[in-house]
């Protein structure tokens, strides 16, 4: 009894902080704070799925939300400062009518699933022996919907080819923003992310973990070593960097073509080989999760930086 | 997770979709508009995070793959469009550099 009170207080206490940030993000006049505060839900907010039973997808969040997106938010911020699109904001009456528009008809719509029989997780479950894996998430990324993460992929290497579109890429950080403890911490951390993100691929198979969690893990250890570059510098576009961002879609279109000859199905692995066909598959995919995810925070093609880069224009 | 776990996510999941609604109907500023549709891509994945751990045992594996996709699509869109704001902002920096000169 006691426990369950102090874990609902908890449970109240983490959602009523993620949506006291969440409105003071999008009402604040302050873009910094914007910014800020928009990193500091993302942790909140890892912490929170925790408490959900979703300790590798907190991880994800934790990487991708806080992390990449927080340092180019930073960089967004610190490249638009004095820029201000258009004048003040002063609507309210149209914003909040749309607000209150959409919570009612999400609220409408969640409402019929509370205390309603949960999901899939016994289908899954009855299932698992016809996949490689033995990781319910797993199997439904790597094979139950294979299709879903390889078009996910594809979206990936999409935004990172229009990115490259954008021209050269510039320095993510003007100036220097750390000291020597920062260089120390990563110096410490980098070598841990990397056997992290290593044991997150292998564990996939049996336990929380997976590519995602592993890609997304390798490219926060991208944009730490990007960070203690003085100018954000990266080594010129090579075809090292087009090779391990399209890993994961060569992989998932080779390997998926291959097995119609014994199968006959796009995607539906063999049950003898299975374990080894996920295992390379996903291991592509973290590679290419992990380079296109940090490419993306070099936010343009990377070019050999001798002089002024911008020869285009 | 009990169901009162489940609606207490659920609705903070629901009060960031509307924070998000609110922020994008609001803003002029595009840094603040790209916050804003990510403050409700967090509240529309913590509903879905709150979904699948509402039957008490094992949590739903097929809405954990989507959060999964969702968080890694959401994020690379994201970086597109910091991408084309920065652009743009090196853009205009030029454009009032010209001004000067000529």
């Amino acid at each position: 009894m006691g426990i369950d009170a102090a874990a609902l207080l908890l449970d109240v206490t983490l959602a009523a902080t993620v949506v006291a940030l969440g409105w003071r993000c999008v009402i604040t006049a302050d873009r910094f704070e914007t910014v800020a505060v928009f990193i500091g839900i993302s942790l909140v907010m890892a912490i929170a799925w925790t408490r959900l039973e979703a300790p590798d997808l907190a991880l994800a969040e934790a990487a991708l939300g806080a992390g990449l997106n927080g340092a180019l938010l930073l960089a967004a911020w610190a490249e638009t400062r004095g820029i201000e699109d258009g004048p003040a904001e002063r609507r309210i009456a149209g914003p909040a009518l749309l607000a209150a528009t959409t919570m009612a008809v999400a609220g409408a719509g969640l409402a019929p699933l509370v205390g309603a029989e949960a999901g899939l997780a016994a289908e899954i479950a009855a299932r698992l022996d016809q996949t490689g894996v033995s990781y319910p998430v797993t199997a439904v990324l790597v094979d139950f919907r294979a299709l879903d993460t390889l078009l996910e992929l594809c979206v990936l290497l999409a935004a990172l080819a229009a990115t490259w579109q954008l021209g050269a890429a510039r320095p993510l950080l003007r100036g220097k923003l750390y000291g020597p403890v920062f260089v120390a911490y990563v110096r410490i951390a980098l070598p841990l992310l990397v056997v992290l993100a290593a044991a997150l691929l292998w564990r996939g198979a049996t336990s929380p973990g997976g590519a995602f969690q592993a890609g997304a893990t390798l490219a926060a250890a991208g944009v730490l070593l990007l960070l203690v570059n003085p100018a954000g510098r990266v080594p010129a576009l090579s075809w090292a960097y087009r090779i391990c961002a399209s890993l994961g879609v060569l992989a998932f279109l080779g390997l998926g073509t291959g097995v119609t000859a014994v199968t006959g199905r796009f995607l539906d692995w063999p049950l003898s080989h299975a374990g080894a066909l996920v295992l390379v598959a996903e291991t592509a995919a973290t590679v290419a999760i992990a380079t296109t995810l940090a490419l993306l925070v070099v936010g343009g093609r990377p070019v050999a930086q001798r002089g002024r880069v911008g020869k285009r224009h | 997770m009990t169901s009162a776990g489940f609606v207490i996510y659920a609705t903070a999941g629901v009060a960031l979709i509307g924070a998000g609604a609110f922020g994008l109907a609001r803003a002029r500023d595009a840094l603040r508009r790209i916050v804003a549709i990510n403050v409700a891509a967090l509240g529309v994945l913590t509903t879905m995070v709150a979904l699948a751990a509402r039957g008490g045992g094992e949590a739903d594996p097929v809405t954990h793959a989507m959060v999964l996709t969702g968080l890694v699509v959401s994020a690379s869109a994201t970086a597109l469009a910091l991408a084309l704001v920065r652009r743009m902002a090196h853009l205009r920096g030029e454009e009032d550099a010209d001004g000067h000169d000529g």
